[in-house]
This record gives structure tokens, C-alpha cells and sequence, in this order.
């Protein structure tokens, strides 16, 4: 027999039973589906919490005061970073922040409060936004007093609504500062929050941008130690608690001065939050690829002792076991291809409305047609295979009886 | 050529065949059978209900090993052929045609016409051409589109006579082949089988049509799975 006619016939014996063949190709594609849709949404998950985690945010260690305990000894100084780096073993690099929360901005054209990162040493491995125009604050000029800054996204579209920012200059808090660049759209959470702030140098926004008098010259808001591998921030921390208290001599009978910020706490918990989900989301689907192959199983059984005549008949006229076989087992594998790709396609029908309605976090690969479709195609074999041995088997004087 | 002359074409010497009851008893269907046809000769098997017709014709038409006894085609002994074997053998010696005429219910007329074919490695552009002409041989060239539930009962046979002869078959077997039919549609049926003869096939046909005893080169009557030939009717 052929092989386009073992694959015609196969074609016809689905055809010539449409209820059954519809019937069929739904239940294979509802198992499938489930388990595509939990893929779909795993991997959104995976990618969630790849975009907190982005580049060496994912290993920074945050130092801040604690506002909380009885003798204030201040923020943490630039001075600090040097004695961070010799004693915190790990350290790739440092950065320190000062942060203005709503400072006065004025353009020619607009007016508002927004917040201004005054950045040292490092700053770049965290604010790692892509430039629109013009150009980032190198690290020599980060260490130095220049009133440079670069906008956010954002900000240079609230401040510069008609023309462009960059070479322009800006007043913040009324002392004047030169726009060198504008960053481009955030492409993930960190990011995000330069997009509405403006950038400058850490001596120009604690010498000339501020108008408090809290704070000193050389303090941080926050410093922050990047190292070289996440895994160690526990020890950073200790290390670097132990170092501050001996500089400002701080005993460990009393609280910290300084608060130590895990930024990868939260993708921590999204972490676990993704392995619990993933238990769960794999039994539903176990159970639901389960109870869907056991109603394809059944219906493909049932179809082929349906087809016991016609299987004598074939036998009667020449066909061989493995013509048969072969036919039912073609039958199966179009039958599981078809219904697995249904099955992808309802998984992302299902999860773009799901993700639209409840923002859930689904990602659909591409591939996840192809897997779908495999999927099918091992399921139809499997269960097409018993069915079709036992049709082949059934004796061909059957037909001949009368 | 003079028909029935010559050696036998199919043969079997001594066959037998048991069936287990499901209530564990045995049935003999078949005891101890001798029976042969030649070349270009019409054999009829008559015999009353349950008298073993059937299950003789299956040992004939290798789709039933016997449990005892010898099978021969052509003089080569094919009792213990295997099954892919005899699957071959069906396909290139025998045709075969059923009471119910066995087509296959949501095949077109022409599709169930080639069927044959398809296990003999026919091209497809040939099985249409060869089944369009049989069918046309028995009459049906307009129904070649039809289901077989769009039928009459007559031409269902007569469709299943096309496809018994697509492959031009050296040996055809037909169980009760008119059993279903008027008296008239009957006598069109056979004619039409008794045809197969003249172009050298052994047609071997199982019935209890004394109508059909005209036709018969020889007559083999059958009792309680015994066998005897009573002689030609002519
Ligand atoms: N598969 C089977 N299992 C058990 N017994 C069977 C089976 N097939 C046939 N028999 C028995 O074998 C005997 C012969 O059956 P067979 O079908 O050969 O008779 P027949 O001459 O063709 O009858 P009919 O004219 O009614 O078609 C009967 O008694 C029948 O009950
Ligand atoms: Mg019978």
C-alpha cells in the first residue's frame, strides 16, 4: 500500500465521521491546552521576574540610615565607599545616590516638582536606561560638581513638551543646569522610576540643588555595593554593618545606624511565589491532561471497534495487519497533530483574555505551537497504537459470515 | 478451452474446524471436508442453515486457517501460511463477494469499487479507470457516485460483484450472494457471477437457492459439517 494512500484513507476515516472525529479532536485539544497555558503562564512569570531582576540590580547591596534608632550618627558618606570596598569581600562596584524628593523644576515652557538623583561613582549598572538623545553622565563627571543633568523620558517630554531638551538648560530649586541627555523608554521596572526624574552629578545636587542644610555635602541617601555574585549578600551585609559600626562606633548591643536594603528580596518572594504557583498549576494540568487522554483514549477505542466491519472488509480485500495498522495509526497521529495545535491556540486564546482581565504574567513563545503539536502527535500515537493493533487483529472471516 | 478440466485449482483434502462455544461446549462447523474447484467451473456448496457453508468458504478463501486437514492453491500446500502471507494470497488469486454485498457504508460507489486496488500498490488514476469499467460491466456506471445506503439492495450486490472482479481474480467466492434478493434481481446476480467462469475463474458459491442449480458445473451438498458432491445438475 502506498503511503498517500495509506494517508487518503486516513483522511477519509476522519472525514466520513465528523461528530466523532470534532468529538475527538476537542477533548485532545482541552489536555493539550492546559498544559500549553501553563507553560504560558510559568514563563510570564519567569519573565517577571527577569525584568526585576535586570542586570546587577539582582546583586546590590542598599545602604541607608535608619531614621529609627536614638543616636542619629547621619547618612552614610562617599567617604564610606573606599572602607566598604577593603572590607566587604565581593565588592565589584559602588555607587552613592542623593536624592531630592520634589524639587522645583522650571523650562521656559513648564513648571513642576519632580525628584533629582544626584549620582556617584558606579550609578550607571543601575540606571541602565538606553539614551533618546544626547549623552549619559560619564563616571569622571559623576565624581565631580558639574551642573550637567539627563532627563528621564518622561520628565523631557513634561518640561520640553515642544522641542528638544538636550543643550537646553533647566533651574532646579532656581540654580541653573545644563540638559546633555535624554533617556529613552524604560525597558524594565528599575528603569522605570528614572522616567520621570532628572539625572545630575552628586556634588551639584548636595552643593548647589538642595536647599536643606540636614544633610552634609559628602551624604548619600542611599550608597549601594554591587557584587559579584547575588548569592553573597547575606555575608555583604554583615561584613559591611560590622565595618560602619566600628567607623562610627556604634556597639552591637544597640540597633544599626543603617538599614540594609535587599533589592532582590522582592524577586526572592516572586520566586517562591512562582514555585508554589508552578506546583499547583502542574497537577491542574496533570490532571487535566489526564482526564482529557482518557476521554480521547476511550473515543478513539470506541471508534475503532466501531470499525470492526469495515476492518474485516479491508482484510477480506488484501490488506495486511500492518495496512491496517498503519491506517489507524495515520489516522491517530493527524488526529493528535490538528488537536494539538487547536490546543495551543485555544492555551493563547484563553491566556490573552486571562491576561487582559486579570493581568496575568503569559508569555507565549512561539515554539509553544510546535510543543502543542508534538505533544498531540505522541498522544495520538499512544493511544492510537492500542486500538489499532486490536482492529488489526480482529479475524477478517468476520466479514464473510452471514 | 474445456472448462473444469484440468488440475484442481483450489483444494482442500481433509479439513476440519471447531468452534468454541461460549458456554465452553465445541461445535464441529467443518468435519473432514474434501472439496476442489478447477479452472473456468461454477461450484455450488448448498446446504441447509448452520451446515457449516461459511466456515468452509473462509478455510477457501485463506481467511481461516482449518484446525485440521490441508489447504492447496494452485497445487502449493498454503495450510500453514502465515497471515501476511495469505494476505498476499487473497489479493493476487481471490475475490469476494457477500450476502450484504460488505461494501463499506460511507464509501462512495467507486471508492469501495477500487478498494482492491489500493492494497495491490494500483496506481490511482489506473483504480479509477479500472473500477469505472467494472462498475460499467455490471451496469452501475451512473451510480458510481452514490453511497451504498443510496442503493437498491440489487445493485448493492451488484457493486460488490464490481468489486470482486476489479482485480480479475482467478478464484471467486460468494456466500449467499442472492439470499437478499427477489426472484428476478437473483437470477440478474447470477448471471452476471456465472459470467466470471467464462473468462477462466473458479467461482465457488455457497447457497440454498435451488434456482441457482442451473448454473452449477458441480454441486457439493453440505450436512452438519459433512461434505459430499452430488454431481453436475446438467
Ligand atoms: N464464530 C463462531 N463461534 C461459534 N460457533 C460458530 C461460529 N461461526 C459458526 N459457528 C457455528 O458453526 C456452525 C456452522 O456455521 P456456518 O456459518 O458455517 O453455517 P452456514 O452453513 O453458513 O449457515 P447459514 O446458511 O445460516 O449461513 C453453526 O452451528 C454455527 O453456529
Ligand atoms: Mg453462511
Amino acid at each position: 500500500m502506498k503511503a498517500g494512500d495509506v494517508f487518503r484513507e486516513a483522511i477519509w476515516g476522519l472525514a466520513s465521521r465528523p461528530a466523532r472525529t470534532s468529538a475527538t479532536l476537542i477533548a485532545l485539544a482541552i489536555s493539550v491546552a492546559t498544559v500549553a497555558l501553563v507553560a504560558g503562564v510559568l514563563s510570564g512569570f519567569e519573565r517577571r521576574i527577569e525584568q526585576m531582576s535586570f542586570g546587577a540590580y539582582g546583586r546590590s547591596l542598599v545602604i541607608r540610615e535608619n531614621f529609627f534608632v536614638e543616636d542619629r550618627v547621619g547618612s552614610p558618606r562617599l567617604s564610606d565607599i573606599e572602607r566598604l570596598r577593603q572590607s566587604v569581600p565581593g565588592v565589584e562596584s559602588a555607587a552613592a545616590w542623593r536624592i531630592l524628593y520634589g524639587a522645583e523644576v522650571d523650562t521656559p515652557d513648564a513648571h513642576g516638582q519632580t525628584e533629582i538623583y544626584g549620582v556617584y561613582g558606579d550609578f550607571r549598572r543601575e540606571a541602565s536606561a538606553p539614551l533618546a538623545a544626547g549623552r549619559h553622565i560619564t563616571g569622571d563627571e559623576a565624581n565631580t560638581s558639574r551642573r550637567i543633568c539627563v532627563l528621564g523620558d518622561y520628565a523631557a517630554r513634561r518640561f520640553f513638551p515642544d522641542e528638544a531638551a538636550v543643550g537646553r538648560p533647566i533651574r532646579i530649586n532656581g540654580v541653573s543646569c545644563e540638559v546633555i541627555g535624554v533617556l529613552g523608554e524604560p525597558q524594565n521596572r528599575i528603569a522605570e522610576r528614572y522616567a520621570g526624574a532628572v539625572l545630575t552629578t552628586f556634588g551639584a545636587a548636595s552643593r548647589y540643588f538642595t536647599y536643606t542644610t540636614v544633610m552634609a555635602p559628602d551624604e548619600a541617601t542611599q550608597l549601594t555595593l554591587i557584587l559579584n555574585d547575588g548569592r553573597y549578600l547575606e555575608r555583604a551585609q554583615m561584613w559591611a554593618d560590622r565595618t560602619l559600626r566600628r567607623r562610627y562606633g556604634v556597639p552591637f548591643s544597640q540597633a544599626s545606624p543603617f538599614i540594609y536594603a535587599d533589592p532582590t528580596a522582592s524577586v526572592r518572594s516572586l520566586r517562591q511565589q512562582r514555585e508554589l504557583v508552578a506546583r499547583l498549576l502542574f497537577v491542574i494540568a496533570g490532571v487535566g491532561l489526564i482526564s482529557g487522554l482518557i476521554g480521547y483514549g476511550s473515543a478513539v477505542a470506541a471508534a475503532a471497534s466501531e470499525r470492526r466491519r469495515e476492518v474485516a472488509l479491508r482484510r477480506t480485500l488484501g490488506a495486511s495487519k500492518s495496512d491496517i495498522i498503519l491506517q489507524f495509526l495515520t489516522e491517530n497521529a493527524v488526529l493528535g497533530v490538528l488537536g494539538g495545535a487547536l490546543g495551543g491556540v485555544l492555551a493563547l486564546a484563553i491566556g490573552l483574555a486571562a491576561s487582559r482581565a486579570w493581568s496575568w504574567p503569559i508569555s507565549f513563545e512561539p515554539s509553544v505551537f510546535g510543543a502543542s503539536a508534538l505533544i498531540g502527535l505522541v498522544c495520538g500515537l499512544v493511544f492510537g497504537a492500542l486500538p489499532a493493533r486490536r482492529a488489526a487483529s480482529a479475524p477478517p472471516a468476520g466479514a464473510v459470515r452471514t | 478451452m474445456p472448462h473444469g478440466d484440468g488440475p484442481a485449482r483450489l483444494r482442500v483434502a481433509g479439513v476440519s474446524r471447531r468452534y468454541k462455544r461460549s458456554g465452553g461446549s465445541e461445535v464441529v462447523a467443518l468435519d473432514s471436508a474434501d472439496f476442489e474447484a478447477r479452472a473456468g467451473e461454477l461450484v455450488l456448496i448448498m446446504g441447509p442453515s448452520g451446515s457449516g457453508k461459511s466456515t468452509l468458504l473462509s478455510i477457501l478463501g485463506l481467511l481461516d486457517p482449518p484446525d485440521g486437514g490441508q489447504v492447496f492453491l494452485n497445487g502449493d500446500d498454503v495450510t500453514s501460511a502465515s497471515e501476511d502471507a495469505r494476505a498476499k494470497l487473497r489479493r493476487t488469486h481471490l475475490g469476494f463477494l457477500f450476502q450484504d454485498a460488505g461494501l463499506i457504508d460511507r464509501k462512495p460507489i467507486l471508492d469501495n469499487t477500487a478498494l482492491p486496488l489500493i492494497y495491490r500498490g494500483v496506481p490511482r488514476k489506473e483504480r479509477e479507470n479500472r473500477a469505472q469499467a467494472a462498475l460499467e460491466a455490471v451496469g452501475l456506471a451512473d451510480r458510481m457516485h452514490h453511497a451504498p445506503g443510496e442503493l437498491s439492495g440489487g445493485e448493492r450486490q451488484r457493486a460488490g460483484l464490481a468489486r470482486a472482479i476489479v482485480c480479475d481474480p482467478d478464484i471467486l467466492i460468494c456466500d449467499e450472494p442472492t439470499a437478499a434478493l427477489d426472484a428476478a434481481t437473483a437470477q440478474d446476480v447470477a448471471r452476471r457471477i456465472s459470467e466470471m467462469k467464462e473468462r477462466g475463474a473458479s467461482v465457488i458459491l455457497a447457497t440454498h437457492d435451488r434456482d441457482l442449480m442451473p448454473l452449477a458445473d458441480r454441486i457439493y451438498e453440505m450436512r452438519h459439517g459433512r461434505i459430499t458432491e452430488t454431481g453436475a445438475a446438467r
